[in-house]
């Protein structure tokens, strides 16, 4: 753990003044979502014109605490103040009217209705039948936007506005309700590089102005331009608060991702085997990619953040390479172009050095690739089938299960039984319905059908997302088993303990571009929070 | 045949009165189902909505001999089922299709058995439907006079009502809280409406128009109940509002097109001498959901915007993911 301490709030370079009561303080908050527990012990506090940002990596808490103080949801333990007083919000329109706006990371705007209908959407309700004067309201909001340099046109369908426009008129719209306090969940998540800078100059803007100023965030570098002061959340209690001032990117991806080993007790043996397998030597390439895009990397601006750029990197028989990453930098992208679900825009990919750029799921089944899909239950199964059904539906149209019109009940029956035997899949029957299978079942069925053959190539995409320990071990064995037996794999992953339980090899992905990192949590963390550059400089250290 | 009692200059101006009556029942189910349908709800009980208002209507007006109190028996029976789909497809979230289907069997079969148990096999005696009232003024304007201002006062509350719906829909703060639950609920939600109340509010204001155009059927025009007298004007009026685009006044506007050739049919079966005629009365019948079939499917076809609600049919749950 670190030394360091939350800051006293005197600390804070807002305008809010030294040692006065804190515009927000949470204290002791808790929130448990059945028996998940999403925050767990949380204290925060923000001051009139500070920015504050809220870090963590993803499911250490960030948008539920913030969630908490919006009234969205109700905490199961702690306390909220506002300005000293205690308070106690049922619904967000409570939050609203103590002077709270949140912006969500999916806007809440209405494409078919304009800037000033967006904005007095669920105003003044009750109060009056008719609409105000839209041409007024939209004076009003064109206004406000130029005070803080937010230009919209107040007049125009929200639905023809670009991302960083609709942002905007989020933002305005908590200001024309008169917010003092202003959440932002992951404002930057779907803007490109020149939209983010100006983003930030605003905020900045917005807070010299009074404003207090809270931005959810995983990005280091954005922390450490924009934010007065850093929460760091991980496990859904706050680890340390800093001024950005005092701090680095390095001690900040320390803080997030933590220094203990902390979610598997066989954690340690598991790096221990990775770090053996390591030093196996891998065979000859199996998956090549050389120069992939989904989009051509040529504007800066207008760039789409899904996508990804200029990709390349190898994968050889028994090795593990990963690719990790916050999601939403890319890699779902590229997980479709890779299992033949889409096209890339350029470049090559190739398969035991023969080209299979646009090879169809078909032909990439044929060839042994092997998928597991990070959306399992879109992509990985039909509910409505069973077991044994889902077992076989990729070669179906084969023999022995299938020939013409007409499949072989008892064969599939035959192969649903044995691939259940072998993976331990918890049914009552192979026969028995798939929606009826646990979360760590329903991917053990997915991971059978996909390594029931022999492979040349696994993708697996989040393979262990939302899985209990017991089941998390056992895929990451079945994936081990894989590349001891020389396949080679692919893993596609946001979490970092799977990262160093497994890989051989590790790139990041971040804004769609790779960076290729040494296996060490704090680089890689640093990493994925898009200090790519010091990622080396981690490693020295 | 004799053309000129169909088209002819003395002909043209009943024929446009007789639209705008023919247009009144259809036109008011229509324009309350567009208010529903841009609040999200697919209400396919307008059928269902209609034929209890005009059985409401016509029980109210038969023991009571009061034309009014019939008229507001119908808006009753109309929300009756409105409140019944509100509390399916809003309060209970199930599927709005098989609710709307169910509700129209329901309201064909109970009206059809409450008719037969009240007054056996025996239809009962006709009354006078309600009579014409000439606006002083208003009604001595040549032509436009004739055709838009002797009329009977249903018809003159159904064009107030309509307009009455566009007026709501886009200078109130309820029309912007139905507009943003029908596109987008969860935003709507976060903006502090609450999609299930605005929902049901427009289900109810569906409810009370198409109630009121079944009563206008029966006490404003035929003046007596038959079996499943409304004859798919409910789903016409569905079939109308994709024609209108969901904007009350096309959808208006297409009642009028349906009134109109029902107006025009009327005339040319008179004309063709009725029953003796060598075609068939059927045919003329069926003409004016012909016309509403061939203008709907061209009109949605060439349209070019998109202008269905996009949460259109879809239940809204808190919390639950959409798109």
């Amino acid at each position: 753990m670190t030394s360091i301490e939350p800051d006293p709030p005197a600390q804070s370079r807002g305008s809010g003044g030294s040692g006065s009561v804190p515009l927000v303080a949470m204290r002791g908050i808790a929130k448990r979502f059945g028996s998940v527990t999403a925050v767990a012990d949380a204290d925060f506090d923000l001051h009139a014109g500070e920015i504050h940002a809220l870090l963590g990596e993803n499911g250490a808490g960030k948008t539920t605490l913030m969630n908490l103080l919006y009234g969205l949801e109700r905490p199961d333990d702690g306390s909220i103040e506002i300005d000293g007083e205690p308070v106690q919000f049922r619904s967000a329109h409570d939050a609203i009217e103590a002077g709270i706006g949140m912006v969500h990371q999916h806007f809440q705007l209405v494409p078919r209705l304009t800037v000033a209908e967006n904005v007095i959407l669920g105003t003044g309700e009750g109060r009056r039948v008719r609409l105000p004067d839209l041409d007024e309201v939209a004076a009003a909001i064109e206004d406000l936007g130029e005070r803080y340099g937010l230009s919209v046109s107040a007049a125009s369908l929200v639905g023809d506005l670009s991302v960083g426009e609709q942002q905007r008129v989020e933002i305005l719209r908590a200001l024309y309700r008169g917010a003092r306090i202003l959440i932002l969940d992951e404002p930057t998540a779907t803007l490109s590089p020149v939209e983010i800078d100006h983003l930030i100059e605003r905020l900045q803007g917005m807070a010299a102005a009074g404003t207090a100023i809270v931005m959810i965030t995983h990005h280091l570098d954005e922390v450490m331009t924009a934010a007065d002061r850093i929460t760091v959340l991980r496990a859904g209690a706050n680890v340390a608060t800093v001024p950005a001032d005092e701090t680095s990117p390095l001690e900040l991806a320390r803080l997030m991702v933590g220094r203990e080993v902390s979610m598997l007790s066989e954690v340690g043996e598991v790096e221990q085997a990775g770090a053996t397998a390591t030093s196996t030597s891998a065979g000859p390439a199996v998956l090549t990619i050389e120069h992939l895009s989904s989009a051509s990397a040529s504007g800066t601006s207008g760039e789409h953040a899904r996508d990804f750029f200029d990709l390349s990197l190898e994968v050889r028989a028994s090795e593990i390479v990963t690719i990790a990453g916050v999601e939403g930098n890319g890699q779902a992208e590229l997980e479709a172009v890779l299992c033949g679900l889409g096209q890339p825009a350029a470049g090559r990919i190739s398969l035991d050095q023969t080209d299979v750029t646009g090879a169809t799921p078909r032909q990439l089944l044929d060839a042994g690739v092997g998928v597991i899909p990070s959306d399992r239950y879109r992509r990985g199964l039909i509910r409505g089938l069973s077991v044994a059904e889902n077992l076989v539906y990729d070669r179906i149209d084969r023999a022995p299960y299938g020939r013409r019109l007409w499949i072989d009940p008892r064969a599939v029956a035959s192969r649903g039984a044995d691939l259940v035997g072998r993976f331990s899949i918890a049914v009552r029957s192979p026969s028995t319905d798939a929606s009826t299978l646990s979360g760590g079942n329903a991917q053990k069925v997915v991971l059978a059908r996909a390594l029931g053959t022999d492979l040349r190539l696994l993708i697996a995409a989040q393979p262990t997302r939302g899985l209990d320990v017991g089941a998390i071990e056992f895929v990451w064995n079945q994936i081990r088993a894989q590349r001891d037996a020389g396949v080679a794999v692919l893993l596609i992953t946001t979490d970092l303990n799977e990262v160093t339980a497994l890989s051989d090899r590790c790139f990041v992905i971040y804004r769609g571009r790779l960076i290729e990192t040494p296996l060490d949590r704090e680089a890689i963390g640093m990493a994925m929070g898009g200090a790519g550059s010091r990622a080396e400089e981690a490693a020295v250290l | 045949m004799n053309w000129a009692a169909v088209f002819g200059a003395a002909a043209i101006i009943p024929l446009l009165n007789a639209s705008i009556r023919l247009a009144v029942p259809t036109g008011l189910a229509a324009v309350g189902e567009s208010l529903c349908q841009r609040a999200g709800v697919l209400n396919l009980s307008l059928e269902g909505m209609m034929l209890s208002g005009a059985y409401a209507a016509f029980l109210a007006t038969h023991y009571s001999g009061q034309p009014w109190l019939g008229v507001a028996a119908g808006v009753g029976g109309g929300m009756f089922i409105g409140m019944l789909m509100a509390l399916f497809s809003v309060t209970l979230k199930t599927e709005q299709v098989i609710n709307g289907i169910a509700l129209v069997l329901l309201a064909s079969g109970l009206t059809s058995f409450l008719h037969v148990r009240l007054f056996g096999v025996t239809a009962p005696e006709r009354f006078d439907p309600m009579g014409k009232l000439e606006i002083p003024l208003l009604g001595a304007i040549p032509g436009v006079g004739s055709v838009v201002f002797d009329q009977s006062p249903l018809v003159y509350l159904a064009v107030v009502l309509i307009i009455g719906v566009w007026w709501t829909l886009h200078r109130t703060r309820f029309g912007l809280a139905v507009r943003a639950a029908g596109d987008r609920p969860g935003a709507a939600d976060a903006a502090g409406i609450s999609v299930d109340r605005v929902r049901a509010a427009a289900i109810l204001a569906s409810g009370a128009m198409a109630g009121l155009g079944g009563a206008v059927l029966v006490v404003g025009q035929l003046g007596l109940f038959a079996q499943n007298v409304t004859a798919g004007r409910g789903w016409v009026a569905i079939a109308l509002v994709i024609f209108g685009r969901w904007s009350p006044l096309r959808v208006a506007a297409g009642a009028f097109l349906f009134g109109f050739t029902d107006a025009l049919q009327l005339r040319i079966q008179s004309a063709s001498g009725g029953i003796e005629s060598d075609i068939p009365f059927e045919f003329f019948q069926a003409l004016p959901y012909l016309v509403t079939i061939v203008v709907v499917v061209v009109a949605t076809a060439r349209a070019r915007d998109d202008a269905q609600p996009e949460s259109l049919g879809v239940p809204y749950i808190k919390g639950a993911r959409s798109s």
